[in-house]
């Protein structure tokens, strides 16, 4: 057997976190771990997972794989499984990640636990723990098959920095552009000088209470200070403030990160699903019945428009 | 052109769910259509309208009471509708399987449901039909054009918007941004009434994902609340920040 | 005498008036005046036509006495026409004056023509003087309303038209002329006399036609007869046209009031129910002849006086909603053109279809083919409406603005499907967890614990305990953060009076107000039916209301549906526990507020002074505002409209701002509402005014908290 397999989310050579986060929780499981990243020109990406731990690198480099597409993609891994039989892949839940891990999964007419917020993997055996009904319900699900498949949350497992050997195994394309069936027209990179939402280490989002794009300058100067992510509640999302991809909560992305400052947030349900299982949160509200201040662990009732400039200063400090 | 949507009935997203005898109390529970799948029912009424799309058929795999899903969507203006019964426990293969059994009869142009559902949000069903029936399929996708059997289909990305061609038939599936769902009129409801549906059961698959136990989430607790001068709270805030989370600046 | 012509004679020894004298074939006006009313019944046989098409049903044939009532104070009287005091007496003096020189002309006639007794003596001379004056005052009644359209222009007479000139002149005309005919037979007469007694009575008889007499002096005996002759046959000639022309000009508001009195909607403030939904075929009103004969008849009826559009809210803040205009007008002129086609109609569709193509090919759209809800009326203008009631409040003529919104937002709803995305979020919220907020309706009852006085309620599905009151706190208390406090103060206002209550808590539904009003009936009948069950269920017999939305709903709707029950607002609770001493303000609060009376509150049920009262228990001072009581204007949420995105429209400000400023206006300490919709656009409305430091936005149950806790 071959251990436990972290696929590489990469766009260009740009490794999404995740993917270093499942190294370190693949350690964990105590059997071989190995990245295994596809593209064109990625071999020289080999020692960034070393650094996490990853024991063995497989390597699928061509033109075919040069972007993301679930047919070659697809193709190439079934190929490599045959193979190399790994005891269990981990995806990160990206948008890519759950799109090839469902698409392997039905291949194989295998199970598959998607966004997993906790994993153990044993030989031919994994036990996931699902947020299901948007955090409102945990569900333990166990997959067995081989290999067992799961696409585990971003932000949920640490990054934790370990020596591996990174041997770099070079495997055999086996993708043609024949298994090509989504034809990519274009990708627009969100252009933003601030971290992804999924991927930021702290985020600071504002709502209703920014009362405008003014209230939205005072809260992204804080988000700057802090080297944060942007986000919005639906309020400021619908009213325009913020572009749509911003949206935290049930509807929109479901952030992690250490910290969480909500400024001008309520904190209505549909928002709490999208952020109350981020480590630290932080809420400044007028309305000190605010639901938002039943999660936080630190609540400051106040105007945003006083208290979050002070506090740029106190941090600046 | 004939398109068939793929809608599962869920839980109201305001429901409270509580456990009884370790597993999701159902009882008291309003049922609607998963929203996401509700985006692409309008999807494709749109293309109805556009002339692009001559037939909506709606298809659902659920329990008797997902009944109520197809006819909603049929007072929407879905043309007929689709009921493959299967036990509410099956997994997202079963339900997969199910609903590509079905969907092999219809030959459909165009698959489209939602990216993902908001009961057990596992978005891989989908993607599943699409491989069981062989066919291209784009995921999360926020518009939609179709032109000479192509569809063009701008989608989120992982850090950004990619914009993806797929020849038809495909199985696409949608983002709630793509458009804003009608709300029946009573005329679509009395209308639906008239429409067919055709009852169907479930080919008998088993799970490949079993549930060990479901459980409640830990309460989050609330921390410290401060009501004091802007000054004196920011000082305290920006503490806390430095200090307890040890954010970096 | 009848072929004969009776010269004019000097005064009669006994005071007395002979009538046609000096007009040769006077007799000829007893034939011709057979044109005119033969006109004025054609036209109003037309009239009735028109509202006969009406297929909506309406029942008003009830209650006879109160219909009585209703036509005598307000023809007799003007009480709802002198609500505006200046147009409003003038009017009034110009009504009686014609309506007694009418009868006095028609007395005078019927006597020349079947020889009634001759007035005489001093009854003639105080008849006489009487008519006379009243005639004078209807001639400054006209001259100060031409005044008013014409120097003073007052924005809600804008769409002033040459007809409205014309009728001015016309009654001017009469009226006028009169007094000169009268003025030339004083003067004829005097110079006919022989003895001053003769004339002498003339004087008193007729003081002003006295006056008008001096106009003749120095003129011969012949020219004042011919002018006499000449006028007369003129003054007789433009009263005809008067009345051949009532029912085809506004002059037909003379009867159109007077049928309307009789007719009005004399229900407590409610929607029109839509009966057997379920069987319904279709919904509301998508054609102008789909509505009931009674809307149909209000369209004639309105006589463009524009107090509707002068206190609407919608209007005041540049909305395209102009309850005279963009709505009642806009419909009457839609009707009239449609009719033909309407009565062709009646008999073969082929008709019609020749008609529209004889019509092809003209500029003018087609009337049978424009559409009532987006060529006439549009969507815009039916959405614009807050149903805040101010409109019918102070309409002389009782035209019901409401309903007609109300019956075309149904269509748009429950036929076309066409509403804002927000509409469909409320609908979909109260469809799903019965409250528009959309919060999952299992936690309708948390807030007890949230507020931490769930000890203090007897919630029904848990403790079962007697109660004499039910408290339906409606979804605000449930789920507005803001209103959970008011519910709070008034729980523990409750509880320390002993009033014995239950809460119904997860098995209270929303009211279905924002349903009804939005023009969703299924889902407002869905939520009633639901309701009164639940309080048949439980015994119900008394009701406390917190919203006054619900208690508006519960109060007047819902024995639409057969929930009868005593219904309270809060407001008239809290007054009465005052009042009898078991609740003792122990601490006066001293502070200067701005009282804002809701609409569904104030207008709609006419509750204005049981919340004053709590309020000066409690030690406040109200400084009322301009536009109070039943001259309150809307914050802007009535009708549904709190689930809809105003936007503000250029040199305007949004409704709840216009209504802040108005209550800001004296500086208070507090503003105090009765009403979750109004606190909400009211504190909306003071952040965005930046006096949240100096003003605070209560509810009137936590100023009566405030002052005994």
């Amino acid at each position: 057997m071959a251990g436990t397999w972290v696929f590489v989310d990469q766009r260009d050579g740009n490794i999404r976190k995740v993917s270093f986060e499942l190294l370190s929780e693949a350690k964990k499981f105590g059997e071989e771990v190995s990245a295994v990243v596809f593209g064109k020109g990625v071999e020289g990406l080999a020692p960034e997972f070393a650094k996490y731990g990853a024991d063995k690198v497989y390597v699928a480099d061509a033109d075919v794989f040069a972007d993301y597409n679930t047919g070659a993609y697809v193709a190439q891994i079934v190929a490599m499984i045959n193979e190399y039989s790994p005891n269990a892949i981990l995806f990160g839940h990206t948008i890519n990640g759950r799109d090839m891990a469902s698409r392997l999964a039905q291949k194989l007419d295998a199970g598959l636990a998607t966004d997993a917020i906790a994993a153990e993997i044993s030989a031919g055996k994994g036990v996931f723990t699902r947020a299901i009904y948007a955090g409102k319900a945990i569900a333990k699900v166990e997959v067995t098959g081989s290999p067992v498949l799961a696409t585990i949350r971003a932000g949920v497992c640490e990054v934790v920095e370990a020596a591996g050997a990174g041997e770099v195994v070079k495997a055999a394309v086996a993708a043609t552009d024949a298994d090509i069936y989504q034809v990519a027209k274009n990708f627009e990179a969100t252009v933003s000088a601030r971290p992804e939402l999924t991927e930021a280490e702290n985020v600071v989002s504002g709502g209703r209470g920014c009362k405008g794009p003014d209230g939205i300058k005072v809260v992204e100067e804080l988000a700057d200070l802090l080297g944060a992510a942007l986000g919005g509640s639906r309020a400021s999302i619908d009213s325009g403030w913020l572009g749509h991809e911003l949206q935290v909560g049930q509807t929109g992305k479901v952030v992690n990160p250490n910290l969480y400052v909500a400024c001008g947030i309520s904190g209505a349900i549909q928002h709490l699903a999208g952020m109350s299982s981020s480590k630290f949160i932080a809420a400044i509200n007028t309305d000190p019945e605010a639901p938002i201040f039943s999660v936080a662990d630190f609540g400051v009732v106040g105007d945003l428009f006083k208290v979050v400039p002070l506090l740029c200063g106190e941090l600046k400090k | 052109m004939k398109v068939l949507v793929c809608v599962k009935q869920t839980f109201d997203t305001e429901a409270k769910v509580e456990l009884k005898d370790g597993k999701i109390n159902d009882a008291g529970i309003n049922l609607i259509i998963n929203p996401y799948d509700e985006v692409a029912v309008e999807g494709a009424i749109q293309l109805k309208e556009k002339k692009v799309a001559d037939e909506v058929v709606v298809l659902s795999a659920g329990a008797d009471k997902a009944l109520d899903a197809i006819r909603t969507a049929l007072a929407m203006g879905a043309d007929r509708g689709i009921l493959v019964k299967q036990d509410k426990d099956a997994d997202e293969y079963a339900r997969a399987v199910a609903l590509a059994t079905a969907i092999k009869d219809e030959n459909p142009d165009l698959i489209l449901a939602g990216h993902v559902a908001a009961d057990d949000g596992s978005s891989q069903v989908p993607t599943r039909v699409a491989e069981i029936l062989g066919l291209p399929h784009v995921n999360v996708i926020t518009s939609l054009e179709i032109n000479d059997g192509v569809a063009t289909c701008t989608s989120e990305a992982d850090g950004g918007t990619a914009t993806t061609e797929v020849k038809l038939p495909a199985v696409i599936s949608s983002q709630v941004s793509w458009n804003e769902p009608r709300y029946p009129s009573m005329k679509g409801i009395m209308q639906a009434k008239k429409k067919k549906v055709n009852n169907l059961d479930a080919v008998a698959v088993d799970n490949k994902v079993n549930v060990v136990e479901f459980a409640m989430p830990a309460a989050k607790t609330a921390g410290i609340k401060i009501e004091e001068d802007p000054d004196v709270a920011a000082a305290k805030l920006g503490d806390w920040m430095l200090n307890t989370v040890k954010v970096e600046v | 005498m009848i072929f004969g012509f009776e010269s004019l004679e000097g005064g009669y020894g006994v005071p007395m008036r002979v009538v046609g004298a000096n007009v040769p074939y006077e007799w000829l006006i007893y034939l011709i005046m057979f044109i005119p009313i033969g006109v004025f019944l054609f036209g109003f046989y037309q009239r009735i036509q028109v509202w006969r098409l009406a297929k909506g049903e309406i029942h008003r044939n009830d209650k006879i006495g109160e219909r009585i009532v209703s036509f005598l104070v307000n023809t007799f009287l003007h009480v709802r026409v002198i609500k505006k005091p200046l147009a409003g007496w003038m009017h009034l003096l110009l009504f009686w004056g014609f309506l007694v020189l009418f009868i006095a002309a028609g007395v005078d006639a019927a006597h020349n023509a079947i020889n009634w007794p001759h007035l005489e003596g001093g009854i003639y001379i105080g008849l006489s003087w009487v008519v006379d004056v009243l005639g004078l005052l209807a001639l400054i009644g006209i001259v100060v309303l031409a005044v008013i359209r014409y120097v003073q222009k007052p924005d809600r007479l804008n769409d002033t038209k040459a007809s409205d000139g014309w009728v001015i002149l016309l009654v001017l005309g009469i009226l006028f002329t009169g007094f000169v005919i009268e003025g030339a037979r004083i003067a004829a007469q005097i110079q006919l006399s022989t003895t001053m007694q003769q004339i002498a009575y003339e004087q008193a008889a007729s003081p002003i036609g006295w006056y008008f007499a001096s106009m003749f002096a120095g003129a011969s005996l012949e020219s004042i007869l011919m002018w006499h002759r000449v006028l007369w046959w003129f003054h007789m000639v433009i009263a005809f046209l008067f009345i051949a022309l009532v029912p085809f000009t506004k002059l037909w508001h003379i009867f159109g009031a007077m049928i309307g009195y009789i007719f009005r909607d004399l229900e407590p403030s409610s929607c029109r129910m839509v009966e057997n939904i379920e069987e319904a075929e279709t919904f509301g009103v998508e054609n102008i002849e789909e509505f009931a004969w009674k809307d149909l008849f209000d369209l004639d009826a309105c006589t463009r006086c524009g107090r509707c559009q002068e206190v609407c809210p919608a209007y005041n803040t540049g909305k395209q909603l102009n309850p005279k205009v963009t709505l009642i007008q806009a419909m009457k002129q839609h009707l009239d053109a449609k009719t033909p086609y309407l009565i062709a109609n009646k008999g073969q569709e082929e008709v019609v279809e020749e008609m529209a193509m004889t019509a092809e090919g003209a500029e003018v759209p087609n009337p049978a083919e424009q559409s009532l809800l987006y060529d006439i009326v549009t969507p815009e203008v039916i959405w614009d409406c807050t149903n805040c009631r101010a409109c019918m409040e102070v309409c002389p003529m009782y035209i019901e603005h409401i309903p007609k919104i109300i019956d075309m937002r149904r269509n748009l709803v429950m036929w076309q499907g066409d509403m804002s995305s927000e509409a469909q979020g409320a609908f979909t919220n109260m469809e799903r967890n019965y409250n528009p907020w959309g919060v999952g309706w299992a936690s309708r009852a948390e807030w007890l614990n949230e507020r931490n006085v769930r000890e203090m309620v007897n919630l029904l599905p848990e403790d079962g305990k007697e109660f004499e009151y039910l408290l339906y706190t409606g979804c605000a208390v449930s789920f507005d953060d803001r209103y959970k406090r008011v519910g709070e103060a008034l729980v523990k206002l409750l509880n320390q009076a002993g009033v014995s209550f239950g809460y119904l808590g997860t098995e209270e539904f929303c009211c279905g107000d924002s349903a009804r009003r939005l023009g969703n009936e299924y889902l407002y009948q869905t939520m009633a039916a639901q309701n009164i069950e639940t309080f048949n269920n439980y015994g119900v017999k008394k009701i406390i209301v917190v919203c006054p939305h619900g208690y508006n709903t519960l109060k007047n709707e819902y024995p639409q549906m057969g929930g009868e029950y005593e219904v309270y607002h809060y407001t008239e609770i809290l007054a009465k526990l005052v009042a009898e001493g078991k609740l003792k303000p122990s601490k006066s609060l001293g502070a200067k507020i701005s009282y804002h009376d809701s609409c569904f509150l104030g207008r709609h049920n006419g509750v204005y002074d049981q919340p004053r009262n709590v309020i000066k228990a409690a030690g406040g001072t109200i400084v009322e505002i301009e536009k109070s009581k039943a001259n309150a204007f809307c914050c802007g949420a009535g009708g549904g409209r709190m689930w809809l995105e105003e936007e503000a429209v250029e040199g305007f400000k949004r409704i709840n701002d216009t209504r802040t400023d108005q209550l800001l206006e004296n500086n208070p300490d507090m503003i105090v509402t009765n009403c979750p919709f109004c606190m909400t656009m009211i504190s909306d409305g003071v952040k965005g005014a930046n006096a949240e430091e100096n003003t605070k936005v209560f509810d009137v149950a936590e100023v009566l908290w405030q002052s005994i806790e």
